[in-house]
């Protein structure tokens, strides 16, 4: 693993983690376990990536990070929006979703690949 | 899905004590990894399958934790940096408010850090540029001047080209020597023509000194040899003045003494040797004739050591080389060499000036400093609250005194600043004070060595003023702290004491500068009443110096100056007039050897001469005593004469006239016949009674420069004019300089003792002044705590005087104790003083007992003021104030 795969996975990684955390504070396994039941393992995020990028957004001022109990009672670091944070997603999957459709509506054109 | 719950309140202590961020990171990472092999375990795999499971999904856990704390590391220390940065810049916020809420104090801090530092940093940079700063030339400390040390006791004379021909061809230890002569120099450009200071060099005078001209060369050898030597080097400061700084001047020739010379050279702005009143160096040329001479000189000579010689090597090499000569030559029998770096030789007796004037204006900087630690202070003792609330709320002591000092930035950032300002207008008006004979004048100014010096002094100061009284308002427990704030009057016991602790040290040192300066003032009068034996009241004095290239037999220029004479003579309001080769008084003696026919050379005393012409005797008022003064009939041809004063006529001849006896400067010279004795006079300085004294008559003993001294009926200065446009009567091309009155002349050669004791009373002044403000601050103080006491007693029929006489045995007391320790430090420093004091002994009781008096007074007076107030107390509202 290193630094450059982890800034590739970045842009991407952390607009999903961003959205993981819209239902409120998680853990990083939790945001790890969201990922990988909302996505039915199609991102194949290695979990241990997870943390660099949580700190990026948390530099960025987009999450902040505060010790708490987890539901079995284990310290944990719990991660939560922060107003930019909530903005920041938000633009950022308005953009995403723009840009995805048009590189959908492009791939659908004719003539078709097939 | 979790739910977040928040971590109990110890944990966060934990965390606080331990606050460690890898463990931080290891416990986050291990949380996951537990977590998912959990899940794993619940879908059926084995634990420790479960666990590899786990970790296969995370990837490297040892990379990623390496990664994190690296990250949370960086993280930490850039928020601990803004968190300190943000207390500093909160402090300075906080003491800048202060400063303008209290705007009194802040002047007053901020004037007496800027009169202190401003007045330490402009006497510093006096030293600095006089004592300190090495010298411009290359490798400076090699540089070594030498000089013609007459045994036992005849003491240090020129060198003659003779004797230093021998030692640059039989010394081991210099890389070379050069001799240097002074010489004057009429320049005819356009205009007036302008008397210049010159120098000549032997070629080897700018390798020694290793200096490189700005534009074109320096001499070489070849140039010494008569027919070469018309060549001239230009100080930047002339080619600046006199040619506009124009590089093509380098290459043409210019009239000097009327002889068309070459300019081949301009040196740099810094250069300035032998002094900055030096404009031109010109090649050394020795006629053949002169070598014969050993024992007369009249040049000066300066050499570079050889790389790991050292200056006892020097010296005894040079002993060497003196014995080898003294056994071949029988004039060189008494002469040995004297050796000494240039620059402790340049500076000589200013040193001790310079230091003892640096040590009074630190003296005064400690008296400024206890003002202000004593506003600090009392600035304190009213935030008692303030301080005791904040203790109460759990600030610790470390963080009180650190919040005191960085509170203190801005009163001293803005005290530094204006210290500079007035270190500035210091140094300009210091400036022209300084003594004409004080070397280097030149390198004085705010530099950086000057600048970093201040910086220092600021810091040392500040943590001097402000540690302690920080320190002494966070000392206060906070009981203590808390029942001030209910009970809030009765003032701490204990800093009331430290503050009259620095009330008596200011006293102390007030008073130690108050007698310095009373004793250097007592021997300044006693200076100035000295009897020089010649009146200088109403003699303006002119020098001329001839070119020897336009009259080059003596009897031309004896001529000129006759008829110079003649001239002046002539000139209404003139009572007399007279002219020697160097005035008395005027800085520089001119030391000699002496023969007397019959008399063995070990009775000889060293003697003064000076080459005179008939009147300078009445011109002077100089008594003649016996025999008569030279006339005109004293010619060139006629018999040669020569008149001694009465200390070395009581000395050679006591009880007899030596009226007819004879005496000559060199073995080979003629004797000149005694015809008169006249009065003995203070030739070198006013305080040490020079040797005895030899006039030669003045055609049969030419001299190239003269002094003229013009007695007049009116103001002597008046008199220039007439006497420039007299002379150039004679001689068109012929400049005069240095006119001053006679009295003028006898003023500056008292010029350091001047300046120490202008500057040591104007320190004096400022200390008393200083010392008065500590101890109204400190009494004042008193009094306004005590306003309540005083209501009661008077209540109680204490009467006015009683209460002020109350307030005044207080500051009698603080007095009685600062004038122990003040007399004290006088008495100790009696060793220093000794050395400045004419006329009066060290411990002068007049001195000692006007000082004392007029500090008592003044502090006196301090006191009186809060006194008063005191008196005034109306018991009724003293008795319901708070």
């Amino acid at each position: 693993m290193t630094d450059d795969r982890f800034d590739l996975l970045q842009g991407t990684l952390g607009l999903v983690v961003l959205k993981s955390l819209l239902g409120g504070p998680l853990h990083g396994y939790a945001i790890a376990r969201w990922v990988h039941d909302t996505t039915g393992d199609v991102l194949q995020v290695e979990e241990g990536s997870l943390y660099p990028a949580l700190r990026r957004l948390e530099d960025r001022g987009l999450i902040t990070a505060q010790w708490g109990l987890s539901e079995n009672n284990r310290r944990a670091r719990y991660y939560e929006l922060t107003p930019t944070g909530r903005r920041h997603l938000k633009s950022e999957a308005a953009r995403w979703l723009e840009f995805s459709g048009a590189v959908t509506q492009v791939l659908r054109a004719a003539p078709s690949l097939a | 899905m979790t739910t977040k719950r928040r971590e109990p309140t110890w944990r966060r202590y934990q965390r606080l004590l331990r606050s460690d961020i890898g463990a931080d990171v290891d416990d986050e990472l291990e949380f996951h990894l537990e977590m998912s092999a959990r899940d794993y375990q619940a879908r059926g795999l084995a634990p420790d399958e479960a666990r590899r499971a786990a970790r296969e999904r995370f990837g490297d856990p040892t990379r990623v934790a390496r990664w994190l704390r690296r990250h949370d590391h960086a993280q930490d220390r850039a928020r601990r940096a803004r968190e300190a940065m943000s207390t500093v810049a909160m402090n300075l916020r906080l003491g800048a408010r202060n400063l303008l809420r209290q705007p009194t104090f802040a002047a007053a801090v901020v004037l007496t850090l800027a009169l202190g530092i401003g007045g330490t940093t402009a006497m510093f940079s006096v030293v600095y540029g006089v004592l300190l700063k090495p010298l411009p030339f290359g490798d400076p400390d090699r540089v070594v001047r030498l000089w013609t040390e007459w045994k036992p006791s005849f003491g240090r004379t020129a060198v003659s080209s003779a004797n230093a021909r021998d030692w640059r061809a039989q010394n081991r230890v210099f890389e070379d020597i050069a001799l240097i002569r002074n010489g004057n120099y009429s320049f005819t450009g356009s205009g007036e023509p302008e008397r210049l200071q010159g120098a000549r060099v032997w070629a080897s005078f700018f390798p020694v000194l290793r200096v490189t001209p700005l534009l074109g060369r320096t001499f070489t050898e070849a140039e010494e040899r008569f027919g070469h030597e018309n060549v001239v080097v230009l100080s930047h400061a002339l080619w600046v003045r006199r040619f506009n700084g124009d590089s093509s001047i380098v290459g043409r020739t210019i009239p000097l003494n009327g002889v068309p010379t070459t300019v081949i050279g301009i040196m740099k702005p810094d250069f300035h040797f032998p002094s900055r009143a030096f404009d031109l160096w010109v090649p050394l040329t020795i006629p053949a004739d002169e070598f014969q001479f050993r024992t007369a000189g009249s040049y000066s000579a300066i050499a570079r050591l050889k790389p790991g010689v050292t200056l006892d090597q020097a010296r005894s090499d040079m002993h060497v080389v003196s014995s080898n000569l003294a056994r071949r030559y029988r004039n060189n029998a008494a002469l040995e060499v004297g050796l000494a770096p240039l620059h402790d030789d340049m500076v000589g007796g200013a040193r001790r000036t310079l230091l003892v004037l640096l040590g009074a204006v630190g003296v005064l900087l400690l008296i400024g400093c206890a003002n202000v630690a004593n506003l600090l202070l009392a600035r304190g003792l009213t935030r008692r609250r303030e301080l005791a609330v904040r203790t109460a709320l759990g600030a610790s002591r470390g963080r009180l005194i650190e919040q005191s000092l960085t509170e203190l930035v801005p009163l001293f950032a803005l005290g530094a600043l204006l210290a500079l300002l007035t270190a500035a207008g210091g140094i300009r008006a210091l400036l022209p004070l300084l003594p004409a004979d004080l070397p280097r004048t030149e390198s004085i100014g705010i530099n950086l060595p000057v600048l970093a010096f201040t910086t220092a002094v600021v810091i040392v100061v500040a943590l001097l003023v402000g540690t302690w009284p920080a320190v002494a308002a966070a000392k206060l427990g906070v009981a203590s702290a808390i029942a001030e704030v209910s009970r809030g009057s009765t003032a701490a016991p204990g800093r009331a004491r430290a503050r009259d602790v620095l009330v008596v040290g200011q006293i102390a040192m007030a008073l130690l500068l108050l007698i310095s300066a009373a004793l250097l003032t007592r021997s300044l009068v006693a200076v100035r009443r000295v009897d020089a034996g010649f009146n200088p009241d109403h003699v303006l004095s002119v020098h001329l110096a001839i070119p020897r290239t336009k009259y080059p037999l003596d009897n031309d220029v004896a001529s000129l100056y006759t008829r110079v004479l003649d001239r002046v003579q002539a000139l209404p309001g003139v009572m007399a007039v007279g002219m020697v080769n160097r005035l008395p008084l005027g800085g520089g003696n001119q030391t000699g050897g002496l023969q007397i026919d019959g008399v063995a050379s070990d009775n000889v005393p060293s003697v003064e001469t000076r080459t005179v012409t008939p009147d300078y005797f009445r011109a002077l008022e100089i008594p003649v005593k016996e025999g008569r003064s030279f006339t005109a009939a004293d010619g060139a041809d006629a018999p040669r004469v020569a008149i001694i004063d009465e200390r070395l006529a009581r000395a050679v001849w006591p009880g007899t006239s030596p009226i007819g006896r004879r005496l000559r400067e060199e073995p080979s010279a003629d004797w000149s016949t005694i015809v008169g004795v006249v009065g003995h006079i203070r030739h070198t300085t006013l305080e040490e009674d020079s040797r005895p004294q030899v006039y030669w008559n003045y055609p049969q003993r030419g001299q190239d420069r003269m002094a003229l001294v013009v007695k007049t009926r009116g103001a002597p200065e008046a008199l220039t004019r007439s006497v420039a446009a007299a002379v150039r009567s004679v001689d068109p091309d012929q400049p005069i300089y240095d006119a001053r009155a006679l009295d003028e002349v006898v003023d500056r050669s008292l010029g350091q003792r001047w300046l120490q004791t202008l500057l040591l009373s104007i320190f004096a002044g400022v200390a008393l002044v200083l010392a008065s403000i500590g101890a109204y601050g400190v009494i004042a103080y008193g009094v306004g705590q005590r306003l309540r006491e005083y209501g009661v007693r008077m209540a109680l029929g204490a009467r006015r005087q009683d209460v002020v006489a109350m307030v005044l045995r207080r500051g009698g007391t603080l007095f009685v104790f600062g004038a122990l320790a003040g007399l004290a430090l006088a008495g100790g420093s009696v060793r220093v003083l000794s050395s400045f004091v004419y006329g009066v002994g060290p411990r002068d009781v007049p001195s000692f007992v006007v000082a004392t008096l007029a500090l008592f007074v003044v502090s006196m007076v301090a006191c009186y003021v809060p006194a008063r107030r005191a008196a005034r107390v109306d018991p009724s509202v003293a008795l319901r104030s708070d």
